[in-house]
């Protein structure tokens, strides 16, 4: 892999990250069911607290300073293995919901892990695995909520 | 330990708990009557003299609705079974289905002092006994109904919920109207929980009972499409609405190939057989297709009514699909020992990924992944794992999901003002008040609560008519920026 600058990897992650507030704020527009609306509109805000979060690196390269260095990845209970291709329509209900956040996190945490593996650099390398790191925390998230969902509905 | 629980000084019954007479079980899973037969005269006494009366008893605050046991318990001693049954219905009007399948040992069986040191005395065996009593002997009059305040209430939807708010508005002198979606009135209790649990005949003995009390039940009418809640109040000239429909709409797995002939959903399969009679084809006219092998996605109830439904009808295998351990399987643990001395297989730890198809479009299979249990998390839990690499493929020719059901969209769609929780169920002030947050509309059942169980459903159907009556004399009403 070409080398590539920590701005540039923020830079990116950004735009991930964007796409998918885009995304959610697009489909709470579209819902019908106000939970779901609801629902997509948080996430629609967690992201932009991603964002946030990218910012704050980004300002920390500016000033040549120390990037956080990885904390490791939260082991995925597993959830998004075999999810196919989920998308979200304007009848989406929660469990869809879920489960394209599921999926999108997963690819969002797998590609991070392999830029990591591809990337010489050890700054970069560091990065790339800081927000695997932190993707993992969010499929890590959405899978517990995923799994109280199904405790909850089971009821009878 | 309390202090109610010291006063009393639990002695010893010298009888033990009288076992329940049920069909044998291999005889059972080949047919749809009843698997209890019910406790004999002497049991019921024998059963009765196993309560020693404590001066605080428990087992009222472990009852939803707060039924007077001990009460109806001396009853049953003194031989007054018709007094029992009064006793009972001053607070739940559907004695014989409770007694059949409320989960007592949660509620009222769980706190009994008796329990503390012995097994508690089977109060939900007893409860039945005197409902079925006055089946057979007949004996208690239609209840007394205050005159006419010339006011109309509309109920929406006739499950447990409905029929106990018609009956009480009703003898509060309210003029009042159910509808129903579907051609029988029952609600769960007619089209889910199967015959072999719970006779229909004595759901429809009940509603003859609304009935000759002057309650109109309007079949086949669907709230939403023939008519509106607003179209009820504005044109027909209802002065409240109780809203109490149920959540019936199912989840579905969201796996591929879940679409394929041979795929229902617990309740659509229940309905075929229980309300549609496809266990009697051709004598009814609902078919239903005869499968080999059946997986029942799911660990609840409902699951558990599915899977010895498929085994009645004629599955050679059937198996509960749950994607946790058998500690946690929802369903009430007499349905998981039934279940299983029927012959019912239970693939536990499993989570399905994917439904086969064979070339006509019906399944051949499903892949399922095994799970293990992980390391209990910050809430205690131990949430499942899949196991990488465990993938299997189940052969069958039925998937029946019995995962949990929601509230169905077509009344917020249709209702202007009336309020969603997060949930997707219907707001309301409390569940006490059972208001919500349109004007002189009620709520309440398993559409306020999310699905929960036939004795709370009765329950928020008695607070409705209590809120109802108050409303149709004050008019008052909340609002939600002051509450
Ligand atoms: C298979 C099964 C087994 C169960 N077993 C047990 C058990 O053993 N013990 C227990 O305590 N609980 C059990 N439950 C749960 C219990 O049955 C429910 O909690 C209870 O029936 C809820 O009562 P309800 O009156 O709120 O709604 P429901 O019983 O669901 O009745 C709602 C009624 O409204 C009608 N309706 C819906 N929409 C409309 C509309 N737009 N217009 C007009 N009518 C409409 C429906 O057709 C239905 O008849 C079981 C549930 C199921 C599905």
């Amino acid at each position: 892999m070409e080398d590539i600058t920590l701005k540039e990897i923020i830079d990116y992650a950004k735009i991930n990250e964007d796409n998918a507030r885009q995304f959610y704020l697009n489909a709470a527009e579209h819902a019908k069911r106000d939970n779901v609306k609801t629902f997509l509109l948080a996430l629609a805000k967690q992201e932009q607290t991603h964002i946030d979060r990218l910012n704050e690196l980004d300002k920390i390269v500016d000033k040549g300073g120390r990037i956080p260095k990885p904390h490791g990845i939260v082991k995925p209970l597993g959830y998004a293995e075999h999810l196919g291709n989920v998308t979200i329509d304007a009848d989406a209900d929660y469990q869809q919901v879920l489960k394209f956040a599921m999926a999108r996190e997963k690819e969002a945490l797998e590609s991070y892990q392999k830029y990591a593996k591809l990337v010489d650099d050890k700054k970069a390398k560091d990065l790339f695995l800081l927000l695997a790191g932190e993707e993992s925390e969010h499929l890590r998230g959405f899978e517990n909520q995923y799994d109280d969902f199904m405790k909850e509905i089971e009821n009878w | 330990m309390s202090d109610e629980i010291k006063d009393e000084k639990p002695k010893k019954p010298k009888v033990p708990r009288q076992p329940m007479p049920e069909q044998d079980a291999h005889k059972r899973a080949r047919n749809f009557e009843e698997v209890t037969t019910g406790y004999t005269e002497e049991q019921a006494l024998l059963e009765a003299s196993r309560c020693i009366q404590c001066k605080k008893p428990l087992c009222t605050t472990g009852c939803p609705v707060g039924i007077d046991i001990k009460s109806f318990i001396g009853l049953i001693s003194e031989k007054n079974y018709l007094g029992a049954l009064g006793k009972i219905k001053e607070s739940s009007l559907l004695p014989a289905v409770c007694g059949r399948v409320c989960p007592q040992e949660m509620q009222c069986e769980n706190v009994c002092i008796v329990g503390k040191k012995n097994e508690p005395v089977a109060i939900g065996r007893l409860e039945r006994f005197v409902a079925d009593y006055q089946g057979k002997h007949g004996g208690g009059d239609l209840p007394k109904c205050a005159p006419s305040t010339g006011k109309k209430v509309a109920v929406v939807g006739a499950g447990p919920s409905g029929l106990t708010a018609a009956f009480d508005l009703t003898v509060l002198g309210h003029k009042v109207t159910v509808f129903e979606a579907l051609h029988k009135a029952g609600g769960v209790l007619v089209y889910g929980i199967p015959e072999f649990r719970l006779p229909k005949a004595i759901v429809e003995r009940e509603v003859k009972v609304l009935e000759a009390m002057g309650v109109e039940i309007k079949l086949n009418y669907v709230i939403g499409k023939i008519k509106t809640i607003d179209q009820l109040m504005q044109e027909d000239g209802y002065d409240a609405v109780y809203v109490c429909n149920g959540a019936g709409l199912p989840w579905f797995m969201g796996v591929p190939g879940e679409n394929l002939n041979g795929v229902f959903s617990a309740n659509e399969f229940l309905t075929r057989s229980n309300l549609m009679k496809a266990f009697d084809f051709p004598n009814y006219e609902t078919p239903i297709k005869k499968f080999k092998n059946v997986a029942v996605v799911g660990g609840g109830n409902v699951a558990m009514d599915a899977v010895r439904t498929a085994l009645r009808l004629g599955a050679e295998n059937a198996y509960i699909v749950y994607r946790r351990s058998k500690d946690e399987l929802p369903a009430r643990a007499e349905e998981i020992e039934h279940a299983g001395h029927e012959g019912v297989k239970f693939q536990l730890l499993t989570a399905p990924v994917r439904v086969i198809g064979n070339d006509e479009g019906w399944v051949s299979g499903m892949e399922c992944l095994q799970m293990e249990l992980g390391e209990p998390d910050d809430s205690g839990r131990r949430r499942p794992v899949a196991k990488k690499g465990s993938e299997f493929v189940m052969e069958l020719d039925a998937v029946i999901v019995s995962i949990g059901t929601s509230s169905n969209p077509l009344l917020f769609q249709t209702t202007p003002g009336l309020g969603q929780t997060k949930k997707g169920y219907i707001e309301v002030e409390s569940e006490e008040s059972c208001r919500t947050t349109k004007k002189g509309v009620f709520a309440g059942g398993d559409i306020v609560t999310g699905a929960a169980t036939v004795i709370l459903a009765m329950g928020a159907g008695r607070n409705a008519a209590k809120n109802i009556d108050k409303y149709l004399k004050d008019g008052e009403w909340w609002s939600k920026e002051n509450a």
